[in-house]
């Protein structure tokens, strides 16, 4: 019988068990067939990428969420966790395993609808250092000029003194300019001051759209 | 939350059991592996703990969902050098609510580690549960900077969750605020811990990114080694830009003078390495500063040498 050269399989991690699960979570919103990306949705599709996608996701581009977690605290975070990461690297450099197609999940919905993001109204941009010189409530936070490839991280330093984490940007993508939303919206007094690590962007933080009800959320 | 396949009666679990059993299944490649929650490529066709960390195997398919963590501290605005109280309250991601049961993960409940954004404060304590789900420590950050504070906790609806959050601490409420990273120069010498000397080893002697590294620790004691928390040893490891956070425990160890870690850095950079070990009741603390290649830079120097 001639024999087929194929990756020597040095993971119990497979395709069909956990990585399929993490790729319809965080990856076929764009990558799936009508997304706006090649897709990976099978493993057939899926395969000739794995080194790509191992880089790309260790790397931190892939999934392009551009924040770093546990800074802030984001609604709709869809960056992955140091164990995903893990994961997904020891199946790449396991062989990139199918396993067994019964054990996909059942009713994949590939692009899942996103949770509602509250409506935003004025912008404030801070470019380097800005102290508010009014109480102010701020929902959400987005680059504003940012180099490609630029990180930045932003706090506010309240008058007591007390530094709240704002957002931390790692090497930026214009292309996948978002607006990051607090997971509830964040009130400071006058005084405080806006600091980023950064002189070579600026940011912008927005308000709630006027009457919208502040409400926390994932 | 244990897909499906968990939530069988003994009964349906005991015939899954039997229509794998036959024909015989090798660990890995059946439909029901029982697989361990921290470290998922731990498999195994029968019930148990895990080798490498003690957890107890599960059966099924672990789901990855995230718990949001809420930290809050008292003082809100934290000074060198005096005592702040940390609350954690880990929030059900569907729900919202205060999660209340947790499993025991290395002989504790929650797992609290604080890092400096300089790298060279490393703490592993254990804050204490309360009657309301929430878990509360006292602490003192020794100097002013931006800190890492990684929770390890294993809700029994979800799978474990390594959740990092940050909090800054300054001396004087108009002080700059400290955003600068760290800058680690690699040290790989003989580390002298409390009771032990600890040396690493590495294959490839440089690390490359996204590649599986051997990382050995060699002892220079034999005798007295002793499990720490269930595990004979306890891996943090951190990027200089504190992004990466990483817990392991070794894929081979057996309370003799080395143990072997497997890990795959993400990133080609600087990277700092604590690890923590039990000798005749006494914890060893050392830590290293590893640096990470890429393989364009790996290619270089083999070519150059």
């Amino acid at each position: 019988m001639p024999m087929l050269a194929h990756d020597i399989i040095t993971t119990k991690v497979t395709w069909d068990r956990e990585i399929s699960r993490l790729v319809f979570d965080r990856c076929t919103s764009c990558h799936r067939d009508g997304g706006s990306a090649f897709s990976l949705a099978t493993y057939d599709e899926a395969r000739p990428w794995a080194k790509a996608i191992k880089e790309e996701t260790l790397e931190r581009r892939m999934p392009p969420f551009g924040a770093v977690k546990g800074f802030s605290e984001l609604r709709d975070d869809r960056a992955l966790t140091q164990e995903q990461l893990e994961i997904i690297s020891d199946w790449v450099e396991g062989g990139a395993p199918e396993g067994d197609p019964a054990l996909l999940p059942k009713d994949v919905k590939l692009d899942p609808p996103r949770p509602r993001k509250p409506a935003l109204g004025a912008e404030l941009v801070v470019d380097g250092n800005k102290t508010l010189q009014q109480a102010a409530t701020f929902a959400a936070i987005r680059p504003k000029t940012l180099a490609q490839g630029a990180s930045i991280r932003v706090v506010a330093q309240r008058p007591d003194g007390m530094i709240v984490p704002l957002i931390w940007i790692y090497q930026y993508n214009p292309k996948f300019q978002q607006t990051y939303y607090f997971r509830q919206p964040l009130k400071f007094p006058a005084g405080t001051k806006i600091v980023t690590s950064s002189t070579s962007g600026s940011v912008a933080l927005l308000a709630p759209a006027p009457g919208q009800k502040l409400k926390a959320g994932f | 939350m244990i897909l499906p396949v968990a939530a069988q009666t003994p009964a349906q679990q005991k015939r899954l059991d039997v229509q794998y059993a036959e024909p015989p299944t090798p660990p890995g490649q059946g439909a029901l592996d029982y697989v361990c929650p921290m470290d998922p490529d731990v498999r195994s066709d029968k019930p148990g703990k895990c080798p490498r960390c003690g957890m107890t195997l599960v059966l099924g398919i672990p789901d990855q969902s995230e718990f949001p963590l809420e930290l809050t501290t008292t003082p809100a605005d934290i000074r060198p050098g005096e005592k702040v109280h940390l609350k954690f309250a880990l929030k059900d991601p569907k729900t919202g609510a205060i999660v209340k049961n947790f499993q025991v993960v290395h002989e504790r409940l929650f797992h609290m580690f604080i890092v400096s954004s300089d790298l060279q404060y490393f703490l592993h304590e254990h804050p204490v549960m309360q009657p309301d789900g929430t878990f509360l420590i006292d602490q003192v950050f020794p100097k002013a900077g931006m800190y890492r504070v990684v929770s390890d906790v294993y809700p029994t609806s979800g799978s474990p969750q390594l959740i990092p959050k940050t909090v800054f601490v300054a001396a004087n409420p108009n002080d700059p605020v400290p955003l600068e990273e760290a800058k680690l120069v690699p040290d790989m010498t003989l580390q002298h811990g409390e009771n032990t000397d600890a040396q690493v080893v590495l294959d490839p002697v440089k690390p490359i990114a996204g590649t599986k590294t051997h990382v050995w620790f060699k002892f220079n004691t034999a005798d007295g080694m002793e499990k720490y928390l269930g595990a004979w040893a306890h891996m943090v490891i951190v990027s200089d830009d504190s992004i990466d956070l990483i817990h392991e425990h070794p894929i081979i160890a057996d309370g003799s003078d080395q143990m072997q870690f497997d890990i795959i850095f993400p990133r080609a950079r600087m990277y700092r390495m604590w690890v923590q070990i039990q000798r005749k009741g006494i914890v060893n603390t050392v830590a290293v500063n590893i640096p990470v290649l890429t393989l364009e830079q790996a290619a270089g120097i083999n070519i150059g040498q």
